[in-house]
């Protein structure tokens, strides 16, 4: 079992190291099960598939998530201002929440991508995804026509 | 461009071949476009609503190719299905209109006014009558003049006629899936008057997978009761006296006898009306005119586990018709003569939404906004297999 210190530290594939309050680690899944199994002395725990740069947007959100007394106003802006980053940014947030099992997190991100994607027509959709169109104008053509009505 | 951002792709796959969880993102920096995992992708395109689902076809052969795909549809299906804001009301409108609209549950829940929208649909003729006799993965089964048979996806726009019963009359319907056999079907009862003026039922089921109608085994209801079927685990329910519900497993075209709740001391006339909360059997009655009970079966098919969940007070003139569906805040949508209610149990409130668009509502039904077609569709299976070659 891990040594009862107030602070544990997560460190990354790129050997950055993040301390954290245990009580916000804690909550999360993943560092739950890592805190119970490894025999650790030293109160590093290892995130293999996670970069130092996406860290530090984790980290910010979960400090701003758990900061005693925010507003719900508060959060709303924070969160606005966080998801001020690239598709690929947020992609890479978004696995690093998959795999620190961060449901709340997760849903963020997700929800963003939709908000990017609402209403735009398909060549804009097809650049926020990087989508190479391989259909032939003809193929394009046809498969518009046979739903020619959602286009409306 | 194009060049660069296929290169890039297949430099992609390579690493998640290898490392499932791979993070470093391959980037270019002279270019703003990020090829982004099919995963992700998928699990955006799953929270979409229908309609731009349908344009994102055209994006790509590989997304016509994932929106099409069995296990998408049914994924999207299963989320929609847990999320109100896919859920729809089917409105059927008596004469002189003789048509079928919608409107969204959730304007129905929380909008001050709720517009019925107009539906297109082929048959779609004033003088003849329509009737929805069921609705089952945002497929909705309706019948035109009592024999003509249509299953019908308003939300994809796709509609295809059934071969009639043949006996011309719908008494006692219900259309519903049949998951042993991944298998829409629709039952349909008829009274019939014998010789010596006595009645009978005569009961048919239609497979789509077989396409034909079947006889049910040695139909013994003699009761004739104009309303459809509530589908829950496999099996089509009506209610036809205040103790009785009538039960036919979809699965193999069975069927059974099922006992009421005990509504308590006293002699009770009145046939119940049946709905579906959750995905339980429940039941709305007025054993005394001054109160309704909503009632639900909690294990399907234990008798005891009827509970009494609501005790809605009626006001005079209130006569509660079916039930669709019970909001997050508890409240619970009713259809109410030719209106729509919304009842609080917890405060003994009740409030008309005011429709409009609207003429006579004579039927209403739940369906779920979904991409579900229990039919082949050609073109779809070819680029669904030109994409499986490529991999």
């Amino acid at each position: 079992m891990m040594s009862l210190g107030k602070l544990i530290t997560l460190k990354t594939n790129d050997n950055e190291e993040f301390k954290l309050d245990k009580t916000v680690a804690v909550k999360l899944e993943i560092i739950k099960n890592i805190v119970q199994d490894v025999d650790c002395t030293s109160n590093v725990i290892p995130l293999p598939n996670i970069d130092g740069k996406t860290m530090t947007k984790v980290v910010k959100y979960w400090k701003k998530h758990s900061e005693e007394g925010v507003t719900e106003v508060q959060l709303k802006n924070f969160d606005q201002d966080f998801l001020k980053m690239s598709h690929s940014e947020l992609h890479d947030v978004h696995l690093a929440a998959k795999y620190l099992d961060d449901n709340q997190l997760k849903e963020v991100i997700i929800q963003e991508f939709l908000d990017r994607i609402k209403g735009k027509p398909i060549e804009e959709i097809r650049e926020v995804f990087g989508i190479v169109n391989d259909y032939t104008p003809e193929e394009e053509e046809e498969v518009r026509r046979e739903n020619a009505w959602a286009f409306e | 461009m194009e060049s660069e951002a296929s290169h890039r792709h297949q430099k992609r796959s390579k690493h998640t071949t290898s490392d499932p969880f791979y993070f470093s993102f391959v980037q270019d920096s002279n270019f703003t476009t990020t090829v982004l995992p099919t995963e992700i992708i998928t699990e955006i395109l799953l929270r979409l609503p229908v309609k731009p689902l349908l344009k994102f076809r055209s994006v790509s052969k590989s997304w016509l190719g994932l929106i099409s795909s069995h296990k998408f549809v049914n994924t999207h299906l299963n989320i929609s299905s847990n999320n109100k804001a896919f859920h729809r009301l089917i409105l059927g409108f008596g004469p002189p209109e003789n048509n079928l609209k919608d409107c969204s549950v959730k304007s129905l829940f929380y909008d001050d006014v709720t517009r019925a929208i107009d539906l297109d649909y082929p048959p779609k003729k004033s003088y003849q009558s329509i009737k929805v006799v069921g609705s089952v993965n945002g497929v909705i089964c309706v019948a035109i003049e009592q024999k003509d048979l249509f299953l019908w996806n308003p939300s994809i726009r796709k509609l295809k006629k059934m071969p009639s019963s043949r006996t011309g009359s719908f008494y006692m319907y219900g259309f519903g899936y049949d998951e042993l056999h991944d298998d829409y079907k629709v039952v349909d009862i008829t009274l019939n008057v014998g010789d010596d003026n006595s009645y009978y039922n005569v009961g048919k089921m239609y497979s789509l997978n077989n396409n034909s109608w079947k006889h049910l085994d040695d139909l013994q209801i003699a009761m004739s009761f104009n309303n459809s079927g509530m589908l829950v685990n496999g099996k089509l329910h009506w209610a036809i006296t205040n103790c009785v519900i009538f039960v036919v497993d979809l699965a193999n075209g069975r069927w059974e006898e099922m006992e009421n709740p005990c509504y308590g001391e006293g002699n009770f006339d009145f046939t119940p009306y049946l709905g579906v909360l959750g995905n339980d059997l429940s039941m709305i009655c007025h054993p005394l005119m001054t109160h309704a009970d909503v009632w639900v079966m909690k294990e399907y098919g234990d008798k005891e586990s009827w509970t009494k969940m609501f005790n809605i007070r009626c006001v005079g003139y209130s006569f509660f018709g079916p039930h669709f569906c019970i909001s997050s805040e508890g409240e619970i949508l009713f259809k109410n003569g030719s209106n729509i209610i919304i009842c609080n149990p917890k405060d003994d409130s009740m409030r008309f939404q005011e429709v409009t668009n609207c003429g006579q509502l004579v039927d209403a039904k739940l369906y779920i906004e979904s991409l579900v077609w229990p039919f082949v569709v050609e073109h779809t299976r070819n680029a669904t297999t030109s994409k499986a070659t490529h991999n």
